[in-house]
C-alpha cells in the first residue's frame, strides 16, 4: 500500500513535468501547424545552459532558471521561428518535420560542441529535502514540478481565452490569411507561440533533468513523451494533453514499480512512452479527410528507362574503377556509401513520392542485419529474408497510425525506433544486452573490391526498381495520394492499405540494405542502428534530394563522407552540423533538394518555354500550342464572346451554335 | 428513377448549423441543380453525400441502399464521383496521368462495371478528347488554368463511369463559350443515364440544362421544382434579392 502511494506520487510528479513539455508542443503545433521534433532538444540545450549558469558560473538557481526560461529559451524559439519556420506555413507536413529534424541535429551538435561529454550530476532544487505525505516522501523539487504544471495550465488558459493575442493564436490555426486581413500580426502571433513553446520546453527540461539525467539524447527524446501525452489531446486540446501527461507519468511509475526487474525489461522505463503512444493511437478516433490542403511538389523529371539503365551501368563501372584506385580500407567506405544510398532509396517511394516521413529508417536496417546474422547464411536468400522481415515489421508499425494523418504516422516511427532501441535490440532476440552479432558475407566474394561491386550493383538494381515503380500505376497512386488524399478517396481508393504497403516496401528496402551492411561490417551492434542515427540520415536524404535516385546516391555518399571529414578535420566539428542545419532551412523553399538544382542547371534552357496562353485544341491537337497570333485573333472575333476571353472554348463544340 | 436520396440531412459544426434537415433527390437521366447563396451549405451537402463529412443526422441512399455509414472510397466504388469547388487535382501528375490514375483505380476496385470494360489508357484517351483537354494532356496539373483544372476533375470523375456525378461549381473559370459547350456535355451525360447533381452560380447555365432545381438557403431546402417554377418562387427571389420573405 505504501508502495502504491509512493509510486503514485512519483508518477504524478513526472507526469507534471511531461505536462509542461507537452503543453508547449501543443501550443506551437496548433498555432503554427509545424510539429517541432526539436522540442525536446530545445529543452536539452536549455537544461545544459542552466547547468552552466549554476554549476560553472555560480549563479543562484532561481536566477539561472529565470534567465534560461524567461530570456534564452524564448529568444531561441523566436529565432528558430523567424529563420526556419516562417516560410513553412502551408508547406507539406513532411517538409516541416524534416526542417525541425534539422533544428534538432543542429542543437545536439551545438550542445556536444559547447559541453563535451562528461558526467554532470545535477542536484534537484533544494537537494533531497522534502516532507512526508502519509507514507510517501515528497521532495520540494517534486512540489516545484507540480506547481510549475499548475502555473503553466493556468497561464495558458488565461492567455488563450482572456487576451487578444491569445484569441489571435487560436484563430491563426484556422486561417492565417483571413486573420491578416483582420489586421492581426500573424508573424508576431507565430513568433510568440514559438517563444512560449521553447520556454515551456526549457522549463520541462530543467525540471526533469534530475529524473532523466543531463544527457544529450535522453532529454531530446523527451519529445516522444510529450507527443504521447499530446496525442491524448489529439494535438489540440490542452486539458486532455494534461490528462495524457499524468496518465503517462503514472503508467511509467507503476511499470517500474511493479514489473519484475529482469534484464530483458531493463529498458522498459524508457520504452513506456512509446507503448503508451501506440495504445493512444489505437484508441484515437478516425481522422476525417481534409479538403483543400496545400500541395504540389514539382517532382524531378523521371528519366526514361533506357537512360536510367545506361546511367546504372556507368555507375557500376565507375565504382569498379574507383575500387581499384583506392586502398582496401577505403573500399569499405565506398561500399558503405552505396549501402547508405540504398537506405536512402528506401525513402524515395515513402517520402519522395508518398510524402510520408519515417524518422527511424536505421531501425529497419538493423532488423535486416539481425535477420541475416540470426540466419547465419551467406546465401543471397539471406538478403531477401532480411527484406521480408523488415517489411513485415514496417507494416506492423504503420498499422496503429493507419486511420490517422501522415503526421501521426511519422511520429509513431519515432516512438517505434525508441522501442526497438530500448527493448528489442537490447534483448536476447537481437543483439543481447550491450552485445554484438557477427554477420556472414555473401558466399563466393573475395576481397573488398568484389563487395564494392555487389553493393554498387545492388544500388543500381534497387534504383531501377524504384524508377519502374514511379512509372507504374502504383507510383501514380502514391503521388496522387500525396497531392490530394480527399481526391483519392472520391476515386474509390482505400488509402489505408496503400499506406501499409508503402511502409512495408520502404522498410523492406531498408532491411535489404541492412543485410548488405551486416556483411560489410561483419560485426554489428545495437549502437549501429540507433534512432538518433536515423535523423541525420533522413535529413541528408531530403537535403540531397529524396524525390530522385540520383539524390539517394548523392545522399548516401554524403552520409558516408561526413564522419570521415569530421575526423580528418576536427576543427570542422560543429561546422558540419551547422551546414546541415543551414541546408535544412533551404528545404522550406525547395523540397526537392540539392539534386534538383543540379538538374535545373543542366536543363534550364531545355525547359524554358513561354507561358502558354489558353489555346483552342484544334483537330490536329499537336499544333494547338503553336497557333499563330493571326489565327488566335480570328477565332476571337468569330467567337465574339466578350472582351476578356480571346480563345475558343476548350470543350469541343458539338454543333451548338452560339445564339443569344 | 430516383438514384440518390438525401433525407433530413443535418450537419452542425459546434453551434453552427451548416445544413438543417435538408432533403433532396437526384434521378438517373436528369440534371439536378442545387443553387443558393454563398454559405447556404451546398458544398457541405456534397461532402455528406460523398462521405467526406459525417452528418449529425440524416440518411443517404443510393439506388435504395443506405450508404450513410460507408466510407468515401466505398461510395466511389458504388458509382458516386465528384469534382471539387476548391480544386483537388493531383498537382504533380500530368493532366493525362490524373485521368489515368482514376481509370486504373476504377478498373481495380469498382464494384459495378460496365460489361465491356476498356483498358485504362483507352478510357483516358477517350475522356481527354471528349472533355477537350488534348492541348494540356502532358502538362503538370498544377500549371494549368483553373478552368482547365475543373475540366480535368470532370474527366477524372468520368473515368469512374459514375452513376451519380456531383459537380461543384464546374463552370467558374470557363469562358462564356466554354460554358455553353459545357452545358451540352452535361445534357449528354444525363442522356447516358447518369444522375448529374450540380452546384452552380451561373443561373443561365442552371436554367438551360437542369431538369429540376433545388434551392438551399441557410442550410434548408426552400424550394424545388422545374427551373421555371423555381424562378417564379417568391421565397427564392427573397433569398437571392434579400427582401423580407
Amino acid at each position: 500500500m505504501s508502495g502504491l502511494i509512493a509510486f503514485t506520487v512519483l508518477g504524478l510528479v513526472t507526469g507534471a513535468g511531461y505536462a509542461v513539455a507537452a503543453s508547449g508542443l501543443v501550443l506551437t503545433y496548433s498555432t503554427s501547424r509545424v510539429f517541432n521534433v526539436a522540442h525536446g532538444a530545445i529543452g536539452m540545450v536549455m537544461a545544459f545552459l542552466c547547468w552552466e549558469l549554476t554549476v560553472q558560473r555560480g549563479l543562484p538557481g532561481w536566477l539561472a532558471v529565470l534567465l534560461v526560461v524567461g530570456v534564452a529559451a524564448p529568444l531561441l524559439g523566436a529565432f528558430a521561428e523567424r529563420v526556419m519556420m516562417r516560410h513553412l506555413a502551408g508547406a507539406p507536413e513532411g517538409t516541416t518535420l524534416v526542417v525541425t529534424v534539422g533544428l534538432l541535429i543542429m542543437l545536439i551538435g551545438a550542445a556536444q560542441a559547447i559541453w563535451p561529454a562528461t558526467a554532470r550530476p545535477v542536484e534537484p532544487f533544494f537537494g533531497q529535502r522534502g516532507f512526508r505525505v502519509g507514507s510517501a516522501f515528497v521532495t520540494y523539487h517534486d512540489l516545484v514540478m507540480v506547481a510549475a504544471a499548475l502555473v503553466v495550465a493556468a497561464g495558458l488558459y488565461s492567455l488563450l481565452s482572456r487576451t487578444r493575442i491569445g484569441a489571435a493564436m487560436r484563430a491563426s490555426v484556422d486561417n492565417r490569411e483571413l486573420l491578416r486581413l483582420y489586421g492581426a500580426r500573424t508573424s508576431l502571433v507565430s513568433a510568440l507561440s514559438w517563444a512560449i513553446g521553447a520556454a515551456l520546453a526549457a522549463l520541462a527540461g530543467i525540471l526533469l533533468t534530475p529524473v532523466v539525467g543531463l544527457s544529450y539524447f535522453d532529454l531530446t527524446l523527451l519529445v516522444i513523451s510529450a507527443y504521447a501525452a499530446a496525442v491524448v489531446g489529439r494535438l489540440r486540446s490542452l486539458p486532455w494533453t494534461f490528462v495524457g501527461a499524468l496518465l503517462l507519468g503514472l503508467a511509467q511509475s507503476y511499470a517500474v514499480g511493479y514489473l519484475p526487474p529482469t534484464e530483458a525489461l531493463s529498458g522498459l522505463r524508457a520504452a513506456i512512452p512509446a507503448l503508451f503512444l501506440f495504445a493512444a493511437l489505437l484508441l484515437s478516433p478516425q481522422a476525417t479527410l481534409r479538403v483543400g490542403q496545400i500541395k504540389g511538389i514539382a517532382g524531378v523529371p523521371v528519366p526514361p528507362a533506357r537512360r536510367a539503365l545506361v546511367s546504372g551501368v556507368l555507375l557500376v563501372g565507375a565504382a569498379a574503377a574507383a575500387s581499384f584506385a583506392l586502398p582496401a580500407a577505403q573500399n569499405d567506405q565506398l561500399a558503405l556509401g552505396f549501402v547508405y544510398g540504398i537506405v536512402m532509396l528506401s525513402l524515395v517511394p515513402l517520402t519522395g513520392y508518398g510524402g510520408f516521413v519515417s524518422l527511424t529508417q536505421l531501425t529497419f536496417v538493423g532488423i535486416g542485419a539481425v535477420t541475416v546474422a540470426r540466419l547465419g547464411t551467406a546465401s543471397p536468400l539471406g538478403l531477401l529474408a532480411a527484406a521480408a522481415v523488415a517489411a513485415l515489421v514496417g507494416a506492423l508499425v504503420a498499422l496503429p497510425a493507419l486511420r490517422l494523418r501522415g503526421l501521426y504516422l511519422a511520429l509513431s516511427t519515432l516512438a517505434f525506433g525508441l522501442l526497438m532501441d530500448k527493448l528489442v535490440f537490447q534483448s536476447s532476440l537481437a543483439f543481447g544486452f550491450n552485445g554484438s552479432l557477427s554477420v556472414p558475407r555473401l558466399a563466393g566474394l573475395r576481397g573488398e573490391r568484389a563487395y564494392v561491386m555487389v553493393c554498387a550493383a545492388a544500388f543500381v538494381v534497387v534504383g531501377l526498381g524504384v524508377l519502374a515503380l514511379r512509372r507504374s500505376g502504383y507510383g501514380r497512386i502514391l503521388l496522387a495520394m500525396r497531392d490530394s488524399p480527399a481526391g483519392c478517396a472520391t476515386l474509390g481508393l482505400n488509402m489505408r492499405w496503400t499506406r501499409v504497403r508503402l511502409f512495408a516496401l520502404s522498410a523492406g528496402i531498408a532491411g535489404f540494405a541492412g543485410g548488405l551492411l551486416g556483411g560489410l561490417r561483419q560485426t554489428v551492434a545495437a549502437t549501429d542502428f540507433q534512432l538518433m542515427g536515423s535523423l541525420p540520415l533522413l535529413l541528408l536524404a531530403v537535403v540531397a534530394g529524396v524525390t530522385s535516385v540520383s539524390g539517394a546516391a548523392l545522399g548516401g555518399m554524403a552520409l558516408m563522407l561526413l564522419p570521415v571529414l569530421a575526423s580528418a578535420f576536427p576543427a570542422l566539428g560543429g561546422l558540419v552540423y551547422l551546414l546541415v542545419g543551414v541546408a535544412s532551412v533551404g528545404l522550406g523553399r525547395d523540397p526537392n533538394g540539392v539534386v534538383s538544382h543540379l538538374f535545373k542547371l543542366g536543363r534550364r534552357r531545355e525547359h524554358w518555354r513561354p507561358a502558354p496562353a489558353r489555346r483552342p485544341p484544334s483537330s490536329a491537337s499537336t499544333e494547338a500550342t503553336r497557333v499563330s497570333s493571326a489565327e488566335a485573333e480570328q477565332s476571337s472575333t468569330e467567337n465574339n464572346s466578350g472582351a476578356e476571353h480571346s480563345g475558343t472554348p476548350a470543350l469541343p463544340l458539338r454543333g451548338a451554335g452560339v445564339n443569344r | 428513377m430516383t438514384l440518390l436520396e438525401a433525407v433530413d440531412v443535418t450537419v452542425r459544426f459546434g453551434g453552427v448549423t451548416a445544413v438543417g434537415a435538408a432533403s433532396l433527390a437526384a434521378a438517373a437521366g436528369q440534371v439536378t441543380g442545387l443553387i443558393g447563396p454563398n454559405g447556404a451549405g451546398k458544398t457541405t451537402l456534397f461532402n455528406v453525400i460523398t462521405g467526406l463529412q459525417r452528418p449529425t443526422r440524416g440518411t443517404i441512399r443510393l439506388a435504395g441502399e443506405d450508404i450513410t455509414g460507408r466510407a468515401t472510397h466505398e461510395r466511389a466504388r458504388r458509382g458516386i464521383a465528384r469534382t471539387f469547388q476548391r480544386l483537388e487535382a493531383f498537382g504533380s501528375l500530368t493532366v493525362r496521368e490524373n485521368v489515368l490514375v482514376a481509370a486504373e483505380i476504377h478498373r481495380r476496385h469498382a464494384l459495378r462495371r460496365s460489361r465491356r470494360q476498356q483498358a485504362p489508357a483507352r478510357v483516358t484517351d477517350r475522356l481527354i478528347e471528349r472533355v477537350g483537354l488534348d492541348a494540356y494532356a502532358d502538362r503538370p496539373a498544377d500549371t494549368v488554368p483553373t478552368g482547365i483544372a475543373r475540366l480535368l476533375e470532370l474527366a477524372r470523375a468520368l473515368a469512374l463511369d459514375p452513376r451519380l456525378l456531383l459537380l461543384d461549381e464546374p463552370s467558374s473559370g470557363l469562358s462564356v463559350a466554354e460554358t455553353e459547350s459545357f452545358g451540352d456535355l452535361l445534357r449528354e451525360l444525363a442522356g447516358e443515364g447518369r444522375a448529374v447533381l450540380i452546384v452552380e452560380h451561373d443561373m443561365d447555365l442552371i436554367m438551360r440544362v437542369c431538369d429540376r432545381v433545388n434551392v438551399l438557403n441557410f442550410g434548408a431546402v426552400i424550394a424545388s421544382g422545374t427551373p421555371a417554377e423555381v424562378r417564379a418562387d417568391a421565397g427564392v427571389q427573397a433569398a437571392y434579392l434579400g427582401t423580407a420573405a
